[in-house]
Formats: C-alpha cells, structure tokens, sequence
C-alpha cells in the first residue's frame, strides 16, 4: 500500500500514524519520522517561515517515485509519505514518513531511505527566510553521501 | 516559447517568461546562454551543470533542440525534507 500526497494545507503527524496504522494487514513493524522546520539558520539566526516551491505535476510525482522505491526495495508493506510545500513556520511539520513491514529491519531501512532520497530527489525549491537574510537551500555534501549509501 | 522557472530563478527572473527564438531552433546550451546574458544576476544559476532543463515533463539534454512554440522548464538543484 503506497500513500504520496503533497498539499499546501499543514500537516498532522499524529493523524497521519493514526490513519497509516488503522489500514495496516498484517505487518509486524511501524517506524515513522516527522521533518520539522527548523527554528534556527545555519548561521545562527532564527527563521521566520520556509517556503517550498513545487512543480504542478512532477513533484508529486517524484515523492510517488520515492515512496514506491522504499516499498520494493525493502519489501515494506506499506509506505505513507506526506509533503508540505508553501509556506511553513518554525517549528510545523513538512515531511511525514511511515513505513510498515513484517519484520522491523525493512521498515527502519525503508523510512530511512525514503528520507535520504526526500531530501536529493524530492522535486521542492525550499527557501529560508531567517532573520538575517533570505537563502535558497540546496542539499550538502552530506546528503548526497547519505543518499548515495544506498546506490542508484 | 515559453520558459517556465522554480525555486531560486523563478524568484530572479520570472515564473514564466516569453521568449523568441530562430526559426531553425535553438539549443538547451544556448538557451541558456542568451537567458544569462540578459539576466546576469542569475548567471551562475542559469549556467550551473545541476541545473536541469524539462520539455514535456522529460528531462532533456543542453543538445536537446528547442523550436518555437516548445514550453521548456528549468529546474534548479531540489531540496526536500
């Protein structure tokens, strides 16, 4: 069961574990991860809202293509993904990832993995408008090396 | 054609932009080229070997030949999560 949606609205993780367990057949694991916005910039100065451009057709897509890649890779039986895009304070939630499996080790590699590609593949513009400047963020080396730990 | 930008470009140049090209056509490279010479604050953007441009929701190469009348996409590098 694959569940990719994008939506402007603001997200509840709360809501969506409970939902993603209610439709569960049979699996033995549930891992979740919630992304939130982050308060504070790099440089130290404190951010006043992000805000995600997207594209009307393939950034659905692309977070689609993720969540079935961590369901056949893995096995999982089950993979939720749900992004925010607009615009998002500190502190809201902007990615919900849930992954469920027969055994637990699927369903911690899967949400992981959906993660890593979220954040290198996932086709969103995001920008930090912080208290010292505004900044479009693009990913560091280190997410690259992270999502390259699992190959093409 | 029209030139369609996300993110960081879209910012600084436009969402979407009208644009005259040669009846034989132009090529992704030298699209490129012409939009950074006449934006040149966004030169390196425009320029940068991860930038990605789209016709039809595919993505194509700086070779790939765009002709009037083509809807062509420039995609910068992504972040999500």
């Amino acid at each position: 069961m694959i569940d990719a949606r994008i939506g402007a609205e603001p997200l509840d993780p709360e809501a969506e574990f409970a939902a993603f367990l209610r439709c569960l057949g049979g699996a033995g694991a549930v891992v979740s991860f919630v992304g939130l916005a982050r308060p504070v910039a790099g440089s130290g100065a404190r951010v006043e809202r992000l805000f995600l451009d997207h594209h009307p057709r393939l950034t659905l897509r692309s977070v689609r293509n993720i969540a079935e890649a961590a369901r056949e890779r893995f096995g999982a039986g089950g993979v939720r993904i749900v992004h925010r895009h607009g615009t998002i304070r500190a502190g809201e939630a902007i990615v919900f990832v849930a992954a469920a499996s027969t055994h637990r080790r699927a369903a911690f590699e899967a949400a992981d993995f959906a993660m890593d590609r979220l954040k290198t593949e996932a086709m969103f513009w995001k920008r930090e408008d912080a208290a010292d400047g505004v900044r479009w963020v693009e990913p560091v080396a280190g997410d690259y090396a992270d999502a390259a730990r699992w190959g093409p | 054609m029209t030139i369609t930008m996300y993110g960081k470009l879209g910012e600084l140049i436009a969402r979407e932009l009208a644009w005259e090209v040669p009846r034989e056509g132009i090529s992704v490279a030298l699209l490129r080229q012409a939009l950074a010479d006449r934006h040149p604050g966004a030169r390196e953007d425009l320029l940068s070997p991860r930038l990605r441009a789209c016709v039809g929701d595919a993505v194509v190469s700086d070779a790939h030949r765009v002709a009037d009348g083509d809807a062509v996409e420039l995609l910068p590098p992504v972040s999500g999560g």
